[in-house]
Order: C-alpha cells, then structure tokens, then sequence
C-alpha cells in the first residue's frame, strides 16, 4: 500500500470516529414526536431562547468589562503586586463555573453566612434570592474572563509605541486614540476571546442547572431523563450545534487581516506612584480576591466542615476520575501525535480537508456530544448484534465516556502539537536524511525529543479538562460510576455545600496546574 | 564527479526544472547563480535525494542515484548537504550532532572522528556546547563538520555565507575555499549572490527559469556570455565595479577578493 493512501485512511478513520456522531446527530429529523415539540413550543422554546440571548449578552458585558479592563491595567500599568497578578488573574479558568456557583449560592444562601449576618442586624429585612439572571450572570462572568483578558492582553502586547506617538503628534485626545487606534487593534483578539467565552456559555450545563435558569442543555436534559425521547433531545442538540457552528463562522469570518510586525518598539509600561497605584492595585487584588481568593478560601473553611464519611466516599469517584482522565489523555494525545505526524510537511489536498472535521467538536456544549455519542453507539449496538452471534453493548460503557472526551478535546491536543511541529525547523528532518538517518531513527532521536514537550502539554491539558468535565459525563457514566466532577454536582442540588467543597477543590487544584504553567508573563521593561 | 543529465521537476502543472544537465570533474567546486525562484534550491534537494524529479539521470562517482525514477532515497545517497539556516538539531550537543551520522561507529572511535572534525572546522574543544550558545558562524562549521562525519561523495551547500554577519563573510568564504580544497571534495553551492560565486567557486552555472543556461568559469561567463541576459546577470550587482578589474585579470580574481572593496 502507497505511503499516501495510508495517511488518507488513517486521516479518514480519525475524522470519521470524531465527526461520524455529530453529522449523524445533524440528520436526525425523521421522527419528530409531534405532541412533545408541541408542547415544546407552547411552554419553553421562547423561554429558552430569551435567556440563552439574555446569558450571551449578560456574560458577553462582564466578561469583557472585566478581561479587557484587567488586560489593560496588567499591560499598561506596573504596581504593586503586578507581576504576580499578571499571571494569576488567569487562574479562575481553573474553576469549573459550576463550582463558582455553588460557592456563591452558598455564601449566599438564607442559612448562609451573608445573610444570617444582615438578619442579625436588621430583623425584617426579607429573603435574597441568588438564583436569577443576573446571579448566573455574575458567576460565569468571573470564571469565563480569563479567556478575553488572556487574548486582548497578547493583542495590547503587539501594539507598537510609535504608531501611538504618531497619533500624540497629530493631536489626538488619550481617548481618541484608544477608540481610533488601540481599540481597532485589539478587536480580533478581543472577539476570539469573546467566541470562546460564549460558547462556553452555551456549553454550561452545571451553572444553570444549579441556578433553576433554563437553557438548551437544561432542555435537552430533560427531554431525555424527564421526557425519555431521545429524539427530540437530538434535534435539540441539533439546534444548539448549528448557533455554535454560527458562532465559529462569525470569529472565522471577521478575523482580522493585520499582520504585525515582528519587531514592535515596545510601549514602556507606566510606574505609578501614590494614589494612583492604590486604585489600580486595589482594583485587581479586588477581581483576584472575588474571582479566585473568596472562592477558594470558601471551599477549604468548608472542608474543614465536611464529615469523616465524606472523604471515605470520595476515594472511588476520585480513583474514577484519574483514570478517565489518564486513559482518555493518553489515547487523545497519541492519536493527536499521530495526525500531526502525519500531516507534517505533507501537502496534500485530501488531508487538509479532513483535518478540520476532527476539530468541530471543541465548539460543542457537552449535551450535545453526549446525545450524538449515544444515538451513534445505540445504532452500532445493534448493527453489531446483528451481524454477531452475541450481544453487544456499547452504550453505558466507559467506551461511550471516551468517545466522548475524543470528540470534545481533540483540538486541545492537536492545537498544541501542531504548535510544536511547527516550531521544529523543517529542513532539521531533512538534514537527518541527508545524514543517512532511517524514518525509525529520525523519529526517536529528532522528531519525538523536539515534539515532547508540546505532547506533555497536550497529555496535561486533556486531563484536567476531563476531571472537570461535567455534562457528558453525567449523560454517559456507566450505572452507578462517580466522579469526583459528579459528586459535586449530586451534592450541590442537594444544597450539601460543605460536603461538596472537597470535590470542588481538589477539582481546582488540578485544573489550576497547566494554568500555572503556561500563565502570560509580564513583558520585559522596553 | 557529479552528473546530471535531462532532469525535469514539477509541482502539480507548475514546470520547476526543464531538462537539466551538468557535469563536476572531481574536486571541483561549482556554484549555482540565478534570481530567486528560478529553481537552483530544487535543484540541490534533488541531487541530495529530498525530492524526486520526473525524469532524469543523476550520478555521483559512477553510482547512479537517480535513474528515470528509480530513486535511491536521501537516507542511502551520502551525500554531504549544508542547508541555509543548518539545520542543526537544537537539542543536542555539537558532539551529538556531528556524530549523529555516525552512531554505528564504537565509541571511541566515534569520539576521534568528532575531534578530528573539530580541529578540521577550528572548534576545538567545544564538543559539549547547544547549537544556540554558538555564533552564525561557528554553527555553520559544525554544520560542514556534521555533513563531512559520514565522508560523503559530494557536498552541498545552500547559500553557505547568506546567513552570516556581512563583515564576517568575506573572512569566512576565503577560510571555506581553503577547507574546501584542502578536503578536494567535489562540492556544489548554491546561491543568489553572484560576489559569493566568484569568491567560492571554480565553475559557475548561471540558471534562469528552471534552465542552466550558461556553466563554465568565470572567465568563460565574463568573456563569453551566451545571451545578453546572462551579461546582465553576472555584471549587474554590487561588485560590478571590481568585476571590471577582475575581467581584465581573470587569473589573478581570487587575489583582488582579498581586499574587497564592497
């Protein structure tokens, strides 16, 4: 067999094991359950379009609010503390938003510390209800800002002292010149961010569901546990891929056409003194200490709370946990390695269109991979039992679990692999030929040592998405399987905070570890 | 001895080299000129066996290496290649690197060759130096160094002095040509700057439009140039004041290059 046709096989049966589920997902409208979609329509459609439409605007204003004010304060300015904060501020992301909300509804629960406070002082003073809009709002913008302040501050880092002296010179106001010239540049990142954190939004099963807010992933939940039609959660989730598709094409279509030079004159970052520094720095240990300190500081008073019990009913879903994670890591990454391999250096018109196939899926909310991975499963089922003298499952399975995570987090570890290709010199693999190097040797001794650290990063990265993974987990675990992602959820809507906080932080912990290790850094004084 | 005769390369419809032949006694150093796209890198991956042309003969001291499609792959060729930016690998030593062609070897023997090579290229003693802890010029005679550790048939070098510091490469293409001779390896280089061909080589082929049009000496291409695109070519650039002395002493080039005015 031709060394280009087994490189097309091998890409086509990559594509077609993480894009086969989603396209059938797409085609599932044959059998529509008339009185349910009725009933459908009468009750909750509008509902759950006006608070999806309410949530992306909502988040979309804080998170932006919060992430290009954090960005321009962390890149502009030095004060006390901002090296440090520079990379912390992006260390809430390590916080699943379920567990932001949590920690927020239970500080702010009627037997909560907040308000048994303000009934001490004031008797009457009525119930504060948490679960609405604007708590939803709140939490998931805390969480998800990391996302905008880590791309506008990488677009604020590339803007160049000089075109901003030019504008000085020919008399623009400080506030003109950041709507004609900083704001124009730093848009693209600004709205790749934005993209991001409204698919997230889309995404969030946990939040939502813990604040009684209604969205697509509550209804598709519903539709199947409460409803039992699959159907009509397919074509659900079929709705919510095509507005998350939508939104891909829309980042894809505006991208920006700047190219920026590799060599910037770096914009000197402003020392502040006295008043000054005590506002900027007060502001940002503010959003550390709301985003990631109070939380944080919550979840351990908590566990010193927590029963003996807890702990000892902890130890399988964590033992669960780490080894999804390990498992689904480690086959993600290697067959990540293994298109890379593949597709480096190779030109060929086949592959470059079946590569973004296996890249749909991060764009995905949960919900919907995990009723694609089951109808797809279920219709394999019984096809092999079929064709098989015995029967075989395959739904309910840890199989159906990684399965999912494949299609889910795929891109994670092919976008940092195919980053550190990229970044290996071409002609280094070239120059291994012409030393009379075997493709076997080539690999071992050039191309594995110089790919490592990108495989590391990708093994790490799925990982500590895995161990937070929610929504999927939950529609797909094999009966009676916790994980420690799930336990937080069971206790959270029992209201069992203090049992719950263990989970959350060791959750926390994990998530915050790659974070750390690829935090931005405060860029060197010009 | 390198011969290459009716080689022809395309990328998809897009004709790269037409029917290309060329002949290097032994020991000589020849040097490809032309503007850039007209195919003179293509060339040299072909002859390192990096790509494969459509048709044609190669053959390097009576092997034939290429034979209307019949190809012996890059990794069998021995063919000494220097690439532009050296290639060198990033995490390994420059001992790693110069013995990376000759792993097989045991080894303390693998560890003479090394020195050896070293005191060749004037880098002794910086066995357990990183590529990035050398300067251009350094990495690129670690680069030659690696390339000669297998005793190739012939070398190739693309654009061997683009990369360097321009007051340094005068300096270091005088010390190249003496390597070069010293070893009598036959070597082909390749180039866009027409100052670096006459300081290198012994023959000079001019190419334009995936052709050699013109393959002969230095005299042979000032005196007799067979169009007039090639006149152009080979006195339009920088040095084209000194070409004027050289011409009228073609014998004596390499002397006037000493003391460059440019």
């Amino acid at each position: 067999m031709s060394k280009k046709l087994t490189t097309r096989l091998i890409q086509t049966g990559l594509a077609i094991l993480i894009a086969g589920p989603l396209l059938y997902l797409l085609m599932y409208w044959w059998t529509i359950d008339v009185p349910l979609w009725e009933h459908l329509i009468a009750t909750q459609i509008f509902s759950l379009i006006r608070n999806s439409i309410i949530l992306l605007l909502g988040v979309g204003f804080g998170t932006s609010f919060l992430g290009v004010g954090l960005a321009w304060l962390t890149y502009r300015y030095r004060f006390t503390g901002s090296r440090f904060l520079t990379g912390a501020l992006i260390l809430p992301l390590a916080i699943p938003a379920y567990v932001q909300g949590f920690i927020y509804l239970g500080i702010l629960d009627v037997s909560g510390p907040l308000q048994t406070f303000m009934r001490q002082l004031y008797p009457d003073i009525g119930f504060l209800n948490a679960r609405n809009a604007f708590g939803v709002i709140w939490v998931m913008s805390w969480v998800l800002y990391p996302y905008i302040y880590l791309l506008t501050r990488q677009a604020f880092a590339k803007l160049d002292r000089s075109q901003i002296e030019v504008a000085r010179m020919a008399g623009y106001s400080r506030r003109r010149i950041f709507f004609t010239l900083i704001f124009p540049m730093i848009r693209p990142g600004w709205m790749a961010g934005l993209t991001l954190v409204w698919m997230e939004t889309l995404a969030d099963f946990g939040t939502v569901s813990l604040f009684g807010f209604s969205t697509f992933t509550t209804a598709i939940y519903k539709t199947w546990f409460d409803f039992y039609s699959l159907a009509t959660a397919a074509q659900l989730s079929s709705i919510l891929m095509l507005i998350a598709f939508l939104l891909l094409w829309w980042e894809k279509r505006s991208e920006s056409h700047i190219r920026h030079d590799s060599h910037v004159t770096l914009w000197a970052p402003q020392i502040l003194r006295g008043k000054q520094r005590f506002w900027v720095s007060l502001a940002c240990w503010a959003a550390l200490a709301t985003a990631l300190a109070v939380p944080v500081l919550q979840l351990i008073y908590w566990s010193f709370q927590a029963p003996t019990q807890t702990w000892q009913s902890l130890m399988a879903p964590l033992r669960n946990s780490l080894l999804l994670a390990v498992m689904a890591a480690a086959g993600i990454t290697l067959l990540a390695y293994i298109q890379s391999l593949i597709n480096y250096r190779r030109m060929d018109p086949v592959l470059d269109r079946l590569v973004p196939l296996t890249k749909l899926g991060y764009a995905l909310p949960g919900t919907v991979v995990a009723v694609a991975i089951l109808l797809w499963f279920s219709q394999l089922e019984q096809f092999l039992s079929h064709i098989l003298p015995f029967e075989v499952y395959l739904t309910g399975t840890v199989l159906g679990l990684l399965g999912a995570y494949l299609i889910r987090f795929f891109s994670l570890a092919s976008q940092s692999l195919v980053d550190s290709f990229a970044r290996m010199e071409v002609s280094v693999n070239d120059a291994a030929r012409t030393l009379g190097a075997s493709p076997w040797l080539r690999f071992k001794q050039i191309i594995w040592p110089l790919t490592r650290p990108g495989a590391l990063a990708a093994l790490l990265l799925v990982c500590t998405e895995v161990i937070k993974e929610l929504p999927a987990t939950l529609l797909l675990r094999p009966f009676g399987w916790d994980t420690l992602a799930l336990k937080v959820y069971q206790w959270t809507n029992e209201a069992m905070w203090v049992e719950a906080a263990m989970p959350a932080l060791l959750l926390i912990i994990t998530g915050t570890l790659p974070l750390w290790l690829f935090r931005p850094r405060e860029e060197k004084n010009a | 001895m390198l011969k290459l005769d009716g080689i022809s390369f395309a990328y998809g419809d897009n004709m790269i080299l037409k029917d290309v032949s060329m002949r290097m006694a032994p020991g000589t150093i020849g040097a490809l000129i032309g503007p850039s796209g007209c195919g003179k890198t293509t060339l040299l991956r072909i002859i390192a066996g990096l790509e494969t042309p459509i048709s044609g003969v190669i053959e390097v001291n009576k092997t034939r290496v290429e034979d209307q499609g019949i190809t012996i792959p890059a990794e069998k060729r021995k063919i000494g290649m220097v690439f532009q930016n050296y290639a060198l690998f990033p995490h390994m030593t420059v001992e790693g690197n110069i013995s990376f062609p000759i792993q097989q070897l045991p080894r303390n023997e693998r560890k003479a060759r090394v020195t050896e090579l070293l005191n060749l290229v004037h880098l002794d003693g910086q066995e357990k130096r990183y590529p990035h802890q050398l300067s251009g010029g350094q990495q690129q005679r670690v680069a030659i160094a690696r390339a000669l550790a297998q005793q190739p048939d012939i070398l190739l070098m693309d654009e061997p002095l683009s990369n360097l510091d321009a007051k340094l490469r005068d300096q270091l293409g005088q010390d190249l040509k003496q390597l070069l001779k010293k070893l009598g390896i036959t070597t082909l280089i390749v180039t866009h700057d027409q100052h670096e061909a006459w300081q290198l080589a012994d023959e000079i082929g001019v190419m334009f439009d995936g052709n050699i049009v013109q393959w002969g000496s230095f005299a042979d291409l000032t005196k007799h140039p067979v169009t007039p695109k090639i006149k152009q070519f080979v006195m339009a650039n920088s040095t084209c004041d000194i070409c004027g002395q050289i011409v009228a002493d073609t014998h004596s080039h390499a002397q006037i290059l000493k003391d460059p005015v440019a």
